[in-house]
């Protein structure tokens, strides 16, 4: 009974049209928005026309790199905030020193993107195409939710 | 998301480099700081000299700030009406809005309080004498 | 990829009019649409400037909150020196100055990275810090002074709010003296990649929007209070 394709209330709008939960990329390619409630205008014509749209060219998406700074910044953070609240000044320089060294730290990469191959990108969003035709196949335009 | 100089919008703080040359952008930031210069000058000559009437100094120098503040905008941070800025000018006219509120109503809201409230003992002391 | 038009041009458009997932959002497409996007999203540099810019509207809410409690504590000066017995219009002078032609140098630092020339952006870069260290000296100078006759941000309301607002200005420029410091050394060691010129432009935005409050500070807080 579990939904599978990402829609479980028949939304209206883009953000129904991904899978959750979605993947890295969000979106397998980059959607053309031409006027409001673009998703639901595709759904109706999908179930008219009873096909999805035909399957996109897929590229390689860069996507950021995770990184840890931002927790590490909040703990010096919240040290100095401690330190400045009781007035230990030799701690507030302690908790500034090194959040700037992580901030530089972090400056200092030189990978900042890695890229999802298009293959991967194809694989993962074929599996959300092969539920989106289930959902179609349920939904028989005499009858269906539209 | 490709890299840095194509597409329509431009961002603040950016001059499109292959638009002017090096000396028309040097030529830009001087006449904005010499703007500016002046406006400051100004600013403070309003402010210990007499030249302004007393009661109107408070606005001379919020107009004369207003006024660099735009020579800022406008030359050092090439803010411009052109339709590719108006997503950063509109942006700035909404801080404005906030900056405006937040500033012009509690000044207004603390003024109504201080009129209406009891004068402190020392004030009650002091309006004796 | 085809221009987009309306409803009926083609077998893929029947069933999807907008294109979802058509790829056009590269800068290829025409969209049929409103508004200025058309041809897909901006370049990085647009957007991270754009971003940037958000943010530092955003970082003018506090000041502007520390203004209004500035003004709104103009007379509350508890018996204490009001305003125009404590600034030093030659000081107020010579800070402006320096914070105006930091702004001018970091300009210039702009226009340098324009053509990549290393030299004259770490020489503009270098002359926009120093600066910028002789404004914040000046400031401290003047904080020193004032707290050693008594009248630091515990004397009176008037006092705590204007050390506030000029000290937070203050907190700025330093930590936009620490990043101009990074970006010197960044620039230096890894020359001007994409990603560090972006950041020079973060950099740049930061800088000029700080002269600006500066100007709204000595205005509202040192010639206005002059007035008292």
């Amino acid at each position: 009974m579990r939904d599978e394709t990402g829609d479980p209330w028949d939304g209206r709008s883009l953000e129904w049209a991904t899978a959750s939960p979605p993947p890295a990329f969000n979106f397998a390619v980059l959607p053309n928005v031409g006027g409001e409630e673009p998703y639901w205008q595709i759904k109706r014509l999908t179930i008219e026309r009873q096909q999805l749209a035909p399957e996109p060219t897929y590229e390689a998406i860069e996507v950021p790199r995770n990184s840890p700074v931002g927790f590490i910044t909040a703990f010096f953070a919240t040290i100095t905030g401690f330190a400045l609240i009781w007035h230990i000044w030799w701690l507030v320089a302690v908790g500034v020193a090194a959040a700037y060294v992580v901030f530089v730290w972090f400056a200092w990469r030189d990978v900042t993107e890695y890229e999802i191959p298009a293959e991967d990108v194809a694989r993962i969003d074929r599996a959300r195409r092969v539920a989106r035709q289930q959902w179609l196949e349920a939904n028989a335009p005499a009858g269906g939710p539209v | 998301m490709s890299d840095n100089f194509d597409s329509g919008d431009v961002a603040a703080g950016f001059a499109e480099p292959h638009e002017y040359t090096v000396w028309e952008d040097i030529q830009g930031y001087l006449f904005g700081l010499v703007l500016a210069v002046l406006l400051t000058a100004a600013s403070f000559y309003v402010v210990y000299t007499h030249l302004i009437w007393a009661p109107a100094i408070p606005i001379a120098l919020v107009v004369l700030a207003v006024a660099q503040i735009g020579v800022h905008l406008v030359f050092f941070l090439h803010l411009t009406t052109a339709p590719d800025n108006t997503n950063n000018v509109l942006a700035l006219a909404f801080g404005v809005l906030i900056v405006a509120l937040v500033i012009g109503g509690s000044v207004w809201i603390m003024g109504h309080l201080d009129e209406r409230m009891m004068p402190s003992m020392n004030q009650m002391m002091q309006m004796q004498r | 990829m085809s221009a987009t038009d309306a409803v009926g041009h083609g077998h893929a458009r029947d069933v999807d009019p907008y294109l979802l997932g058509r790829g056009g959002g590269h800068g290829s497409g025409h969209v049929a649409a409103t508004g200025r996007g058309a041809g897909g999203p901006a370049s990085k540099a647009v957007v991270v400037a754009y971003g940037f810019w958000l943010f530092l509207l955003s970082d003018l809410i506090p000041f502007s909150c520390l203004f209004a409690a500035h003004a709104v504590l103009q007379t509350a000066i508890a018996d204490g020196p009001a305003g125009h017995e404590l600034f030093k219009p030659t000081n107020i002078a010579i800070e402006t100055a320096c914070l105006l032609l930091s702004s001018f140098t970091c300009g210039m630092s702009a226009v340098a990275s324009g053509v990549r020339n290393l030299l004259w952006t770490q020489v503009a870069l270098l002359v926009t810090g120093l600066l910028g260290v002789a404004f914040l000296v000046l400031e401290a100078k003047d904080f020193a002074e004032l707290v050693k006759q008594g009248f630091g941000p515990q004397r009176s309301a008037f006092l705590s709010s204007f050390f506030a607002v000029v000290g937070c200005h203050g907190l700025h420029v330093s930590a936009g003296l620490l990043w101009l410091g990074t970006m010197m050394a960044q620039i230096f060691v890894k020359g001007f990649r994409a990603d560090i010129l972006r950041r020079m432009l973060c950099f740049n935005l930061f800088w000029h929007v700080l002269d600006i409050i500066w100007v709204a500070l000595f205005t509202i807080v040192y010639l206005i209070g002059e007035g008292r």
